[in-house]
């Protein structure tokens, strides 16, 4: 037990290490509050994935603890992890299922017994629009509907806490409006934790955010404090492919002259176009590599906010005194 | 706010463990490489009948011989299947393992043992399905030298020499996240074995002398068992091998 059980999440000291080498997190304190809708900003690898797998019991800490309404979490904690709805970034489902005999194993993976389950599952069928095609394999879901589905899948029993990660990926203008909506309703009765690389719409929906950057957590407080001027050269693509073909796309697309820089993690590339260039154009030769490469698009954003001034600003003041802070952990 | 009180029958903490034992077994069955499987062991058992049918009317087969025989393929060949069922299992499932099944209210056991019990069940329920049928056929139509107690005796040990396989390949799964290479892994342990114990002459653990003496357990003797410490190994092995297994995937990151 912890000594916050009031609190829906507490973290003390997390840190998760890979193969004793790449530091994903370092000594992340957290303190949630049932009923906060908290936004998790930060680029590409600054750890938002490894804090939330680990508040999932997903992946182990290295060093630090996890606790959920005063219970400590891990792999084991089945009972905990009822209580929680979750969205991974990139979902994935056992192909050959439906979309309903996923949703049926789901709520039977959370001990929900048939009489509660199959109503929950119809209702969440209709609510996601999936009903003409929830007989269909999952395998021929796009990705729009495979979002649609994952969410549907974190709420089929009624769980206390949603921890969302990038739940809008893949998701079109109009059902991103939708699921923005349902947030705000769900906001009223439960605890959300939502990762996301747009300022702007976490400012829409959240009270409080936390930045993470290299691992380290840089900010916590008013999500309205963050800015959310777009940087327009930056290119920010969602893809959906085979992970190889992408890295290789992502290889040919750095090589351009007109491009700064081309990161790619996770299924998102994120490309810096020079300033002095036909950001068109080169938009036109990037878009041209990905179709030859058979890449399907998720979602392309141009200005990305990930990259927005007042995150930049705090990382680079995060880098500046990352030894004073160092320091002043050591002498607390 | 409170959380909610949620008052389910005690039975429901088991529904995870069935649902990942359920969707498994659903999928195994339907896979084409335990399709593959069952239709070459029908036709080799088919096969070996129609030989044996030839045999016994000259008198040189009996339905101990020919069960034994029958259960020696088991032991021999296709237990290699239920070695690369086991293994298999839990490699299949590593792209999709945290995002989709793990993320939800289960343990970590619950879906070991879960993957277990249903990799085990598929391997006894095509085993049962073709000898059983195959031996009360021999015995009707072949010289009958069998005691039915016999019987029962060898198939619960082939059956578990079978599901000792799976359990220990089962195991095997953890360690690696390509099926190829823990289905080549868990062949190569468990063959080795078999291959060091028949060549160094460790009677009481090879699985050929246990082969030997199945007729005379079909016909009712079981004094062979005696001296005979392949399947009680077997399963210590495989508990052991489990719990080391489940102790190591309980610490994974997924």
């Amino acid at each position: 037990m912890s000594d916050s059980p009031s609190m829906a999440i507490l973290t003390e000291s997390l840190t998760k290490i890979y193969h004793g080498t790449r530091i994903a997190l370092s000594c992340v304190d957290l303190q949630v509050e049932p009923g906060t809708v908290l936004g998790i900003l930060g680029p590409n690898g600054a750890g938002k994935t490894t804090l939330v797998r680990l508040l999932m019991g997903l992946h182990v800490a290295t060093a630090g603890r996890v606790y959920l309404f005063g219970e400590r979490m891990g792999p084991n904690a089945a009972a905990l992890r009822r209580r929680i709805g979750y969205v991974p970034a990139q979902p994935n489902f056992p192909q050959s299922m439906t979309a309903v005999d996923y949703l049926d194993f789901v709520g039977r993976l959370g001990g929900m017994p048939r009489k509660t389950r199959r109503p929950a599952l119809a209702k969440l069928i209709r609510a996601v629009d999936l009903q003409n095609l929830s007989g269909q394999p999952i395998s021929r879901l796009s990705t729009g509907l495979l979002a649609r589905l994952s969410l549907a899948a974190s709420l089929i029993n009624d769980p206390e806490i949603l921890v969302w990660d990038e739940p809008s990926m893949g998701l079109d203008p109009d059902a991103r409006r939708t699921m923005l909506e349902l947030i705000t309703n769900l906001a009223s009765s439960k605890t959300l934790l939502l990762c996301s690389h747009h300022v702007s719409e976490l400012k829409q929906v959240c009270d409080r955010a936390i930045v993470l950057h290299e691992g380290n957590l840089i900010y916590d407080g008013d999500v309205e404090s963050l800015g959310g001027s777009a940087n327009p050269s930056l290119v920010e693509i969602a893809l959906v492919g085979d992970r190889k073909t992408m890295t290789a796309a992502a290889k040919m697309i750095d090589e351009f002259d007109e491009i700064t820089r081309c990161k790619f993690a996770k299924g998102r590339m994120s490309i810096e176009i020079r300033p002095d260039v036909s950001y068109a154009n080169v938009l036109a030769h990037v878009l041209s590599v990905l179709s030859d490469h058979q890449l399907e698009l998720a979602e392309l954003q141009v200005g990305g906010q990930q990259a927005d001034g007042s995150l930049l600003e705090l990382a680079m003041e995060e880098g500046s005194r990352g030894l004073t802070r160092a320091y002043q952990s050591v002498v607390d | 706010m409170d959380s909610p009180v949620l008052i389910n029958p005690w039975w429901t903490r088991l529904l995870p463990v069935g649902a990942i034992m359920r969707e498994d077994l659903r999928q195994t069955l339907r896979h084409w490489a335990f399709i593959a499987w069952a239709v070459l062991s029908i036709l080799v058992t088919i096969l070996g009948f129609a030989s044996a049918s030839g045999d016994a009317a000259t008198g040189a087969m009996t339905t101990a011989h020919f069960a034994a025989r029958l259960l020696t393929y088991h032991i021999l060949l296709w237990a290699g299947f239920a070695i690369a069922l086991g293994a298999s299992s839990l490699p299949s499932e590593s792209h999709l393992l945290g995002d989709a099944i793990l993320c939800r209210g289960i343990s970590r056991w619950h879906y070991f043992v879960g993957k277990c019990a249903a990799r085990t069940s598929a391997v006894l329920i095509l085993f049962g399905l073709l000898t059983v049928p195959a031996i009360a056929l021999a015995a009707v139509r072949f010289p009958n030298d069998i005691a039915w107690s016999g019987v029962g005796v060898s198939l619960f040990l082939v059956g578990t020499l079978m599901a000792g396989l799976t359990l220990v390949s089962a195991s095997a799964g953890v360690w690696f996240r390509s099926p190829l290479m823990s289905v080549a892994a868990a062949l190569m342990v468990l063959y080795g074995f078999g291959i060091v114990v028949t060549s160094l002459e460790i009677e009481s653990l090879s699985p050929l002398v246990l082969a030997y003496h199945l007729p005379e357990i079909l016909r009712g003797s079981t004094e062979a068992l005696a001296s005979h410490h392949l399947v009680p190994t077997l399963l210590i092995g495989a508990g052991v091998s489990l719990l080391g297994s489940l102790m190591c995937f309980a610490q994974k990151d997924v």
